[in-house]
């Protein structure tokens, strides 16, 4: 179901920057003229171009274009002209992005968005190189132009790619690209000023040198990659550890993650913020895994010394996570995560002001989701029967400014009413 | 050529220079250490549920890296040795917190030692669900398992030299602790061939020699 939605949205992109590709490079093709005599460069900048795609190095996950090319394509343009530029990018993302998506199982679709998005950034370049030649002769100033162009285009058109599929805010995508084109684009800016200096000396048997930056470059993005898989799959297996202590946090952790991310949009939190917020909401009760089922699970009440077992989970959660350099900034918040505005919560017994915004979202969250949860008929949290939704949002009310934060709980009931 | 282009050149070439050696030294270091320090949280989970454990996972982690220098492990065999030690017993966070914490081992009923038992099988079991550590999985399974044959794990050479490593460390630090030294060297030398892998356990004996003759020098200075 929602693999067929996001193919769909591919196809209708793919129509769209297709169409622009098309309309752009016939314009380049018919107006711009650019007289050269062939070389040697003329083969040797598309094979690198296409070697700088094709290096068997893994990086982007769902098939979306981050660029290896550019140098080599701004080359042909300042020794082929611009439809030599255009008609190397598309050769080298066409045919290196067909032999590896046979591989790995891309979707056809998101080549032929990679293709177009391609073209049209080299089209982009070529018009700036252009405006540029007005003023100068030199060839450095007229790679640069062509590198500013060529990535701008590529970093918005790949953003607002990533904002149709995704359905996320369209900053957030922003933020996302701009962290990785800004680092890599002075490396880039570099890499084209050498290879334009390269051609205009006549070194050709030098620029095939070029491509060990880019293979660098691609190498650490693969291992960057590695780093934030192994984040989420360290979530993944505490959680799998707390579901084999305690069956029945099944389903409250996923719904209790997305509403906690959603409520902290909702309440200005950054995108990035709001994420972290949900991976705190799903690792919120891991030190439960340090707690004896039989007490969590005891019918009627508990005594003083078994409360004291239970309460210890969230210094126990904080302890665990502890040891993880990235979960430094959700350490504090699920340990405050029982913490209430009054005072009167554990382990240390803040008031309003002393609690993280996060843990407060976090508690508001969590409380709704184990009111309302029925667990499908197996036996649930075993104190009393679940609550319907209207009557947990009550409840959250009458709790606001002493369980609960009010500005917290306003915002969850705009959540869950779905506005 | 004219300075500027030198300049360029030059920046180019220090870049890429730059970018090798992060990208092929301190990048996957840090790959790396984020990865241990990721697997200590499992261990962390482990000892807070059962707090007879506490430390054990160091010591266990210890042992076994002396073994496998011993026994010259490669730099990825001795990654997976030092993973391993760390989540071997995130199985054990399926079974009932009553019956590690509440109850000494020797009162189990048979039943209760079959569920113990499982544990390694519940411990790859849930790894599998994790594709990066999915080639722990055959480890984890068979970190208890005799050298001389057990249900349903390989025997002899056949069980993942890690796992016949760290049965060792394991038992040792384990008996050690609870018993004394002298006690864990008795029972891991009489199973030597039958519960231990023979090449295991004569590591073990030149570390201890090792590491006793260090403790008399020490003495002496």
């Amino acid at each position: 179901m929602h693999r067929t939605r996001t193919i769909h949205k591919a196809q209708v992109l793919l129509l769209q920057l297709g169409a622009a590709a098309v309309v752009l490079t016939a314009y380049v093709v018919t107006f711009v003229h650019f007289p050269l005599s062939p070389g040697p460069l003329w083969v040797i900048l598309p094979a690198l171009a296409f070697l700088a795609e094709f290096l068997p190095v893994e990086v982007s996950r769902r098939g979306l274009r981050i660029t290896f090319t550019l140098p080599y394509v701004a080359g042909m343009a300042l020794v082929a002209g611009p439809v030599g530029a255009i008609a190397t990018e598309v050769f080298a993302t066409l045919t290196a992005g067909a032999l590896r998506s046979r591989k790995r199982n891309v979707e056809p679709a998101f080549l032929g968005i990679n293709v177009a998005v391609a073209a049209i950034a080299a089209s982009a370049g070529v018009f700036a190189m252009n405006a540029v030649r007005g003023f100068s002769t030199r060839l450095e100033p007229q790679a640069l132009a062509f590198t500013l162009a060529y990535a701008a285009l590529n970093f918005l058109l790949v953003a607002y790619v990533e904002w149709t599929v995704s359905g996320r805010s369209i900053s957030d995508n922003a933020v996302r690209a701009l962290e990785i084109g800004v680092r890599s684009f002075l490396v880039y800016a570099l890499l084209v000023s050498a290879v334009a200096i390269l051609v205009k000396q006549g070194l050709s048997w030098s620029i095939p040198f070029t491509l060990v930056p880019v293979w660098a470059i691609r190498t650490g993005l693969k291992q960057k990659a590695v780093l934030h898989e192994q984040y989420y799959e360290t979530i993944t297996a505490l959680t799998l550890m707390l579901q084999r202590a305690h069956p029945y946090t099944q389903g409250h952790l996923e719904r209790v993650a997305y509403s906690a991310e959603e409520v902290a949009r909702k309440l200005g939190l950054s995108s990035a913020r709001s994420r972290l917020v949900r991976e705190a909401a799903v690792l919120h009760d891991v030190g439960k895994i340090a707690v004896d089922e039989k007490i969590l699970d005891k019918p009627g009440k508990l005594t003083a010394e078994e409360m004291d077992h239970v309460r210890k989970h969230a210094e126990w959660g904080a302890e665990i996570l502890s040891p993880v350099a990235r979960f430094a900034p959700l350490v504090p918040w699920i340990l405050k995560h029982h913490e209430r505005p009054d005072g009167h919560g554990y382990p240390k017994g803040l008031v309003l002001n002393e609690i993280p915004i996060e843990s407060r979202i976090i508690a508001v969250v969590d409380a709704f989701d184990a009111m309302t949860d029925s667990q499908d008929g197996k036996p649930g949290r075993a104190y009393r029967d679940p609550m319907t939704v209207d009557e947990a949002l009550a409840e959250l009310d009458r709790c606001a400014g002493t369980q609960f934060d009010e500005s917290v709980v306003k915002a969850f009931r705009e959540v869950v009413k779905g506005s | 050529m004219d300075l500027m282009a030198w300049a360029v050149l030059a920046a180019a070439a220090a870049a890429t220079l730059w970018l090798v050696v992060y990208v092929k030294i301190f990048l996957p270091k840090q790959v790396e250490e984020r990865f241990l320090d990721s697997m200590s949280a499992f261990s962390r989970a482990v000892e807070l549920r059962f707090p007879g454990q506490t430390h054990l996972t160091e010591d266990v982690e210890a042992l076994a890296v002396r073994l496998g220098n011993e026994l010259d492990f490669s730099r990825e065999r001795m990654r997976r040795l030092r993973t391993v030690a760390r989540l071997q017993d995130i199985g054990l966070c399926a079974l009932p917190y009553a019956l590690i914490n509440q109850r000494p081992s020797y009162d189990w009923s048979e039943a209760e030692q079959a569920t113990y038992d499982r544990h390694p099988e519940v411990g790859g079991a849930m790894l599998d669900l994790v594709p990066s550590l999915r080639d722990l999985t055959e480890i984890v399974r068979c970190h208890h398992a005799r050298f001389d044959g057990s249900d349903g794990c390989p025997s002899g050479e056949d069980i993942p030299i890690e796992a016949r490593v760290l049965k060792v460390a394991v038992d040792y630090a384990w008996t050690s602790r609870m018993m004394g030294e002298l006690i864990a060297q008795d029972k891991i030398f009489d199973g030597k061939g039958s519960e231990y892998c023979p090449a295991v356990v004569d590591a073990l004996a030149r570390v201890l020699r090792s590491s006793r003759a260090r403790e008399i020098e020490h003495r002496v200075a």
